[in-house]
């Protein structure tokens, strides 16, 4: 049933509201509205990311630059300036929406926030992402899998800090765009206290011990996701890199932290928020994801293990999902504006038809780079849709 | 123990498709030392990882699989190396100096290239991860290795991996380089200056041979 007042509340803040509040007959009727409107004038973001996600076609395909920590630069701030202090990030993830432009702003601070509040120890290098302090893991042992315990939310600082960047971020993008909010998966967690590594050994031999520490990890991040939803974001990323070939084999994946995502999913779709996945790694099992999250979006960098071309990924999901992706990073490392406009293009001619489809980067937008190949990704799909 | 060498031999390449540590250690302790060459233990432990390398490639086998492969292996090669130090048992051909180049912590690629390598009989002097410039340059004058593979998983350490590049052509300009890691590409590679790229530890052993101009081991055609 549709929730009226939070929908009436959320517009009456500034902010877009929960869309699986409302009902899916409506929203299509809106998003063929826009879809109508978009061929004479020009929809807002929101506008246009709901046309696309209900599966019509927009004024143009949305996009996303997928600028994370590389929006420090606008502001000249260090990585640790980033990723520890909210409001600056904030500022940052502001700069960059104002000045490279997208649709859609993916909230994303590091991978080891969750990490650092279990207690992993951490380097903060001046000119490089955050990262665990791999000679002294959190998990050294198999039987530290077992001495897991569950943090307060409250007190876990790098989580808060997040809570409160998807605050902030809200506020201050409101609703000229799209903010999401972003969950490491249990086992993404567990990786950076342990090794990815020694991780994936411990997977096959000895299962239950993993599963036991991430049902303990997924009882926070539960918390995690319910403290994100009450932000204001319409929808939280969980990043499941491990479900792709770059991980496990698909039966494990599925027995180890299938049963676990499906509940961070169930919480976020309960507080009417849309859920995306991240996954980045190579050849990653959509069928499988989709089966335990029924994600609504799937952000990625490689085509899926049952797919051998963007065509066929298109017709096989492109139906069920709202496909995000997938310039590679390499292109935009090395290529040039007029290469990654390129590739955006024939992207955009593959995956934008009958809307469903989000023009992005396969991962993070490489935080040292010049931003130059994030205005062209933004340029592209302003020009080729 | 009524078994031939080649039987041994068999039960060891068995074992590291297997994942079997335990086979490994049994195999060991079934025999003297004198009833199994360690030239033909360590060729059977190699052709095992060859094995589970081409399963990998061909997707009948995960990462965690070939992880615990490649530690079987390992942990033969020690038990060979322990009961005949100083012999040639595995990895006696050509140098090759790898390692993580420093801004990055993340080497299971890297490990699993490194085990392969060795297998497939090159000399791997492993540096680590998270290395600096200065630690590269000396393992190669103290080696001299013919062959630098560096590995990032990372964009932000690019530019140090292209340095570590130019340095390497300065002071040891006979060195070929090999690249991989997640944010590269052939393309990528070339623009740093690298001779070569691999994505992953399939393709590494044939452009490790490629730069090396040799020809790969007579007995490489192992049935997957």
């Amino acid at each position: 049933m549709m929730n009226v007042f939070r929908i009436v509340q959320s517009l009456k803040e500034g902010r877009i509201p929960p869309l699986r509040e409302i009902p899916e007959p409506l929203l299509a009727s809106v998003a063929a509205a826009a879809s109508l409107r978009g061929r004479w004038t020009p929809l807002s973001s929101f506008e246009r990311v709901l046309t696309a996600f209900c599966h019509k076609e927009p004024d143009r395909v949305p996009v996303t630059p997928v600028l994370c920590s590389g929006s420090r630069q606008i502001l000249g701030m260090s990585f640790p300036e980033f990723a520890l202090n909210p409001e600056k990030a904030a500022k940052a993830y502001e700069a960059g929406f104002d000045l490279v432009g997208g649709d859609i702003v993916i909230l994303l601070l590091d991978l080891s926030v969750e990490a650092a509040d279990f207690g992993q120890k951490m380097l903060y290098p001046e000119s490089s992402t955050p990262r665990p302090d791999h000679s002294d893991p959190k998990i050294k042992s198999v039987e530290d899998y077992a001495k897991m315990r569950p943090i307060e939310l409250a007190r876990a600082e790098r989580m808060q800090a997040f809570v409160e960047l998807c605050r902030l971020a809200v506020r201050k993008i409101g609703l000229r765009g799209v903010v999401t909010g972003f969950i490491f998966g249990p086992l993404g967690v567990l990786s950076m206290m342990r090794g990815a590594e020694q991780l994936f050994k411990d997977c096959l031999l000895h299962p239950k011990e993993v599963m036991k520490a991430s049902e303990t990890i997924t009882g926070v991040l539960l918390e995690f996701a319910q403290a994100q939803c009450e932000t204001g974001v319409p929808g939280v990323n969980i990043d499941t890199l491990y479900a792709s070939r770059t991980g496990l084999s698909k039966p494990l994946w599925e027995q180890i932290e299938g049963p676990f995502v499906r509940e961070i999913s169930r919480k976020i779709k309960s507080n009417g928020l849309l859920v995306g996945i991240h996954n980045c790694g190579h050849d990653p099992y959509f069928d499988a994801q989709i089966k335990f999250m029924e994600p609504e979006l799937i952000s990625f960098a490689h085509l899926p293990d049952d797919c051998s071309s963007d065509r066929e990924l298109k017709e096989r999901y492109g139906d069920q999902l709202t496909l995000i992706g997938h310039i590679p990073t390499s292109l935009l490392v090395q290529g040039s504006p007029r290469e990654v406009m390129d590739a955006c293009a024939r992207q955009i001619e593959v995956l934008g038809k009958g809307g469903g489809y989000i023009l992005a980067p396969g991962c993070e937008y490489p935080p040292n780079i010049p931003l130059t190949n994030a205005f062209a990704v933004v340029r592209a799909a302003e020009r080729y849709s | 123990m009524d078994v031939t060498d080649s039987e041994l031999c068999q039960a060891l390449e068995d074992a590291v498709c297997a994942r079997d540590a335990g086979a490994v250690e049994r195999v060991f302790a079934s025999v003297d030392d004198a009833a199994i060459r360690s030239e033909d233990a360590g060729r059977a432990l190699s052709n095992g990882v060859e094995k589970v390398r081409l399963r990998y490639r061909d997707g009948q086998v995960s990462i965690p699989e070939f992880l615990l492969s490649i530690d079987v292996f390992r942990q033969g090669v020690r038990r060979l190396r322990a009961r005949e130090p100083g012999t040639p048992v595995v990895g006696q051909g050509a140098g090759v100096v790898i390692g993580v180049v420093e801004g990055d912590t993340h080497d299971m690629g890297k490990n699993i290239v490194a085990a392969v390598l060795e297998a497939s009989g090159y000399r791997v002097f492993d540096a680590g991860r998270d290395v600096s410039r200065k630690v590269f340059l000396d393992m190669l004058a103290e080696t001299h290795a013919p062959l630098l593979a560096l590995s990032t998983l990372m964009s932000a350490p690019l530019e140090k991996m292209r340095e570590i590049i130019e340095w390497t052509r300065g002071l040891h300009p006979g060195v070929k380089i090999l690249v991989g890691g997640a944010p590269l590409d052939e393309r990528i590679a070339r623009a740093l200056g690298a001779d070569g790229y691999a994505e992953n530890a399939v393709a590494a052993p044939d452009e490790v041979a490629r730069l090396l101009g040799q020809a790969r081991r007579a007995d490489e055609a192992i049935p997957g």
